[in-house]
């Protein structure tokens, strides 16, 4: 296990933009995802599901779900500016049909990993995916994720373009792994925060281990160009 | 040139400043599938897989933008505020949400009879005392748009501008016309097709979940050469009624023209397997075993065929398309005794 993976980090500093606030004590909070005492896995129920002549646990399916589903679908649906209960049901209704169409084959898919939240991420996508399609096959126009102003004051893109060129060069040398350099882009060029980097399961980071990726690469590439600096000075 | 000789100024900031201003989310060609980029979050993907997908993101504007709205919109349990909307929901009741379950389930086995289910729905109920209020059973508009009437013009179109091998529930014999070269326009559309699609549109409009329109819906684009979109309202339609062989017949029928178009053996398994789920429920509907020994012509699998052939001029001897069959069976038969022409070497799994 690297530094920053999940579980082995206690204390990181903050990314530079939270500098001056100290450093961050990682503290054990509550699973928001876990099920409570007594109560089946999800894990459990989904492979219940499988089974489409489970009456009973398909109940259970719906009465569980129910609430992260319906949250997703307003969620997404937001995206293309809708935002009607009535369609919501609609949709909410295709999402079921989506998880029970060829005898459940999207339960039936969901590969068992040790990610907290892995099912509730993966119920959440599925109704998502429905809701991307049931709007793109509408004609639905996904809007633009990050329209240009013209009164943003930034250096000229030209230049922009050769500072990613040579940043991207730093972060593909060693001792930089693919995973960080991708890390580095997500925060710095797609806006995305530490948190939602590190939903990203696949990345098997926590915030924290996100933050210190992003606080030790910071610190590379700054001293890189100082260096880079003091040469061309000299 | 070294690192940072060229422009002053720390690196990060102009990073940023620029990442605001220049930032162009622009789909390519290159570009994966977004639901495969989203099943990144709960991490379904291959590990192989997974690291292609966040290389590609972590370089392509549009794609990094499909992820950041993914982690924003999916990352957080449920708000208050999203609790109570779901509570207001169509599934917060516990009835809805059984009834919902017995459709899906296929739980016809311990329900009430089908007429009793649509009596409790009050929205047909209504519908249903209305009529009976009316006492004069069902107007001539009434009739003319309904499903019955909306099945036949289907079946009509179907035979007057055949187009495909494979049969449509109802429809009579017609002779298989091929446009070439031609411009697939609605003006060449047969006038019932035209008719048909108007019901359909209307007929959804009113009830979205009802199978009956939704197959009929299927049918349409269909014969409008519009597989994908027929494929996908038709499993909706199974989704809603597993046991109906004529939606299992027509789902078959539209996964086997996608696959006769894309020359695709698994595909036309599939539509095989289709067609034998809708013959288990009703082992002598003549259209089952017409499209299922074409599917099964189709992919070698002579001995099926024969059987199937057989079986149908068994249940049908008199009809237009008789003669077909017979003609499809003579030619399986010269197929199976080694006197017609070799199959190709590949043999799709059955």
């Amino acid at each position: 296990m690297t530094s920053g993976e999940a579980g082995d980090e206690d204390r990181v500093e903050l990314p530079p933009e939270r500098e001056g606030t100290g450093t961050l004590t990682l503290e054990v909070v509550e699973d928001p995802w876990g099920p409570s005492s007594g109560e089946e896995s999800p894990e459990d129920l989904l492979r219940a599901c499988a089974d489409m002549r489970d009456f009973r646990a398909w109940e259970r399916f719906l009465s569980r779900f129910n609430p992260i589903i319906v949250a997703t679908v307003v969620r997404t649906s937001r995206r293309y500016g809708f935002d009607g209960a009535g369609l919501s049901d609609d949709l909410v209704q295709e999402v079921y049909l989506k998880f029970s169409a060829h005898e459940a084959k999207v339960l039936r898919q969901f590969k068992p990993r040790q990610y907290p939240g892995a099912v509730f991420r993966y119920v959440m996508v599925i109704a998502a995916n429905v809701v991307h399609d049931h709007f793109k096959s509408k004609g639905g126009k996904y809007p633009d994720q990050s329209p240009l102003s013209d009164d943003v004051a930034g250096p000229d893109e030209t230049e922009w373009r050769l500072l990613l060129r040579e940043i991207d060069d730093l972060l593909r040398r060693p001792p930089v792994s693919e995973r960080d350099r991708h890390i580095f882009w997500f925060y710095y060029r797609h806006g995305m925060s530490a948190k939602e980097i590190a939903a990203l399961s696949s990345l098997k980071l926590t915030t924290e281990g996100v933050e210190s990726v992003l606080v030790r690469l910071n610190k590379l590439i700054r001293s890189a160009f100082e260096g880079g600096e003091r040469q061309s000075r000299g | 040139m070294k690192t940072g000789d060229r422009i002053g100024g720390d690196p990060i900031e102009r990073l940023l400043a620029g990442a605001l201003a220049h930032r162009r989310p622009k789909k390519t060609r290159r570009c994966p599938d977004e639901d495969r980029l989203r099943l990144l979050l709960p991490g379904q993907v291959e590990p192989k897989e997974a690291e292609k997908l966040l290389t590609h993101a972590a370089e392509c504007d549009w794609c990094g933008a499909v992820l950041r709205e993914a982690a924003q919109d999916l990352a957080e349990p449920p708000t208050g505020e999203e609790e109570e909307l779901a509570g207001k929901g169509r599934f917060a009741d516990p009835g809805r949400r059984r009834e919902f379950v017995e459709r899906i389930t296929g739980g016809g086995r311990t329900d009430p009879k089908p007429w009793l289910l649509i009596l409790r729905r009050p929205a047909w109920g209504l519908a249903a005392a209305a009529l009976v209020v009316a006492g004069g059973g069902v107007s001539y508009q009434q009739w003319a748009r309904g499903p019955a009437r909306t099945e036949r013009l289907l079946a009509q179109a179907y035979t007057e501008r055949r187009q495909m091998e494979m049969r449509l529930p109802g429809a009579e014999w017609g002779r298989v016309r091929t446009q070439m070269g031609v411009e697939s326009s609605s003006f060449n559309q047969p006038l019932e097709l035209t008719d048909a699609i108007s019901n359909i549109k209307r007929g959804i409009a009113g009830h979205p979940d009802d199978p009956n329109w939704l197959k009929l819906q299927g049918e349409a684009d269909l014969l409008d050469g519009k597989e994908e979109a027929a494929i996908a309202e038709l499993e909706r339609a199974h989704a809603l009624r597993p046991a109906d062989a004529s939606i299992l017949l027509d789902l078959g029928t539209a996964i086997f023209q996608k696959a006769e178009k894309a020359d695709d053996p698994q595909l036309r398994a599939q539509a095989f397997e289709r067609f034998s789920e809708g013959w288990r429920l009703r082992p002598d509907d003549p259209a089952l075993l017409f499209n299922r020994a074409v599917a099964a012509q189709k992919m070698y699998a002579y001995t099926e065929a024969r059987d199937d052939w057989d079986a149908y001029l068994r249940v049908d001897s008199t009809s237009g398309w008789v003669q077909e069959a017979r003609q499809h069976l003579d030619e399986v038969k010269k197929n199976l005794s080694g006197s017609g022409p070799t199959p190709p070497a590949q043999h799709p799994t059955r």
